[in-house]
């Protein structure tokens, strides 16, 4: 059972999430389209999970459904063990704490009316409102490892880069001390030069407070450089799955070496 | 453009400027009248009835011979008053509302959005008088009547508005920090729609300043003594060939009032949004 396995952040299973299209004939049923199609995948805490997949494979529609902000059609997400589709809202909230995320675009995923401090509050003032010195302190301590300065939070967002935001987003993540964020595309709208910083960042972030990832990307080497296991969605299933270095290796889906085909190759610099 | 400030931005905005200006007045005419009018509004004085414009009375005298720059600035309080007091009430439930509606989704915003595309099919000033009519005449009911048909407008701004704000990335975010629809709608969508609150604000005024005018023209408003633009118009029409100046100050001042709010509005909603404004 999940309860005995320690390491066990996320339990998906045999999820399933179909939308509803608009209508063509006022009389006939609304045709479905189905977004993620009988799924099941295990994140453990320590190995983060890259989930790769093109547009429409179903990947973020799967990142929402771990976040608990889609309900799957059928099957179940559990996080620790705990049916997140099953929990009334309080206790939902409060598990939150444990899983955030950070969103694809750094344009519009912060609120253009909220200054800096109040954006990264934003998840410690929603599930464990603190006293002010506290809520500072906690805002200061995630800002700076991040590398924003305290000076920042004052600021709104548009007065950042796109890269600046996105390190924000992830203060924002890091501020309930979560041991999974769900990353959907987190530097796919980022410059390249801005991105290796971006993932550093990750990776230093996820040695230093002990975060896993399930990271979203169409980019194989994004997740070659975060994750330490792979899953390949497409078409809304998930196709191949194992460690990172295996799934480079040995690649058995047409589909992954299609994707491994189109990551441009680097030769290696010293270092 | 972007680091101006608001001020800055209004003050090259032209209809900002006028239209603030003219509104500016109206507010400073009622509180005014309030201390200060240059003859008593209410005293009657046969003899020196129909007066025309002079040193004495600037714009003349009606019928009963009571000051007419008199009557019109203790009018202005009527149509203040009837402007704030139907906004506030079109406002608040309006824009409840339209944020239930839009936080709802589904059944329940089908269901409020059909009940105000109802209350849209009447013509708002045959509504107005519909309403009058069954609850009576009389400035209280004419206030709530307006009030009442500004609601629908105010809920479809607001449905329209917020549901823009709600498919944006940062909602999300809200949620997934653990926020509620009720906490979202509050901390992050009304502050994001409160402009184009804001405008409609100063629109859905003018059109109550009209519609008093006009219920009270109808003889159905604000009802004697209390003075009314719209009631000084029907007063005058009778003689509108011997003392034009009856029928003429009152339209001015009207004109002026909602010609100012909508200008306002205008300035506002080109301030607010700037893509709008480099079109021109």
């Amino acid at each position: 059972m999940t309860a005995a396995d320690p390491v066990l952040l996320v339990d998906v299973r045999g999820v399933t999430k179909t939308y509803a299209l608009p209508r063509e004939r006022l009389f006939e049923r609304p045709p479905m389209i189905r977004a993620v199609a009988d799924v099941s995948l295990a994140v453990r805490a320590g190995r983060s999970l890259g989930l790769v997949g093109g547009s429409g494979s179903g990947k973020s529609t799967l990142a929402r459904l771990v976040m608990a902000l889609e309900r799957p059609t059928c099957g179940s997400v559990l996080f620790r063990g705990h049916d997140l589709n099953a929990l009334a809202p309080a206790p939902l909230r409060r598990l939150r704490r444990h899983f955030q995320m950070v969103f694809q675009d750094p344009f519009g995923s912060l609120d253009p009316r909220y200054r800096i401090g109040r954006i990264v509050a934003e998840p410690l003032d929603a599930l464990e409102p603190t006293t002010p010195e506290a809520r500072r302190a906690r805002v200061v301590e995630s800002l700076e490892a991040v590398g924003l300065k305290s000076t920042d939070l004052a600021k709104y967002p548009h007065e950042f880069s796109g890269g600046q935001r996105q390190r924000i987003a992830i203060a924002r993540a890091l501020i309930t001390r979560p041991e999974l964020i769900v990353a959907d595309e987190p530097v796919s709208a980022l410059d390249v030069s801005v991105r290796a910083q971006v993932l550093n960042l990750m990776r230093d972030l996820a040695a230093g407070f002990g975060v896993t990832y399930l990271l979203i990307s169409h980019d194989l080497a994004v997740v070659e450089y975060v994750c330490d296991d792979v899953a390949v969605m497409y078409g809304g299933r998930i196709v191949e799955s194992g460690t990172t270095e295996a799934i480079f290796a040995d690649p058995r889906h047409d589909y992954t070496r299609t994707l491994l085909a189109a990551v441009p190759k680097v030769p290696a610099i010293a270092g | 453009m972007q680091g101006d400030t608001f001020l800055a931005r209004g003050l090259r905005n032209r209809s900002f400027v006028a239209g603030g200006l003219l509104t500016l007045a109206l507010v400073a005419v009622a509180l005014l009248s309030l201390a200060w009018t240059p003859h008593d509004p209410l005293r009657i004085s046969i003899p020196t009835r129909f007066a025309p414009p002079s040193a004495t009375h600037w714009l003349g005298t009606d019928q009963f011979g009571r000051d007419v720059l008199s009557y019109i600035m203790v009018g202005a309080q009527t149509s203040l008053t009837v402007g704030i007091v139907s906004v506030v009430i079109g406002m608040t439930f309006g824009v409840t509302l339209g944020l239930c509606a839009s936080a709802a989704r589904g059944a329940v915003e089908e269901a409020i959005m059909r009940a105000a595309d109802f209350i849209f099919a009447f013509p708002a000033i045959l509504l107005a008088i519909m309403l009058v009519a069954t609850l009576g005449p009389g400035a209280v009911n004419a206030i709530v009547a307006i009030g009442i048909f500004s609601i629908p407008e105010f809920a479809r701004l607001t449905r329209g508005a917020a549901n823009a704000i709600w498919v944006r990335e940062f909602i999300l975010a809200a949620r997934a920090a653990g926020k509620g629809d009720a906490r979202i709608t509050i901390e992050h969508v009304l502050p994001n729609i409160a402009s184009v609150i804001i405008v409609q604000v100063t629109i859905r005024f003018a059109l109550a300043i009209l519609a008093e005018a006009a219920l009270s023209y109808l003889g159905i408003g604000s009802q004697p003594p209390t003075p009314s633009w719209g009631r000084m118009l029907a007063e005058a029409q009778t003689r509108i060939f011997q003392n034009a100046w009856l029928a003429v100050f009152p339209g001015i001042a009207i004109a002026l009032s909602v010609l100012g709010l909508n200008l306002l509005g205008d300035g506002l909603r080109d301030i607010t949004d700037p893509r709008l404004a480099r079109k021109r």
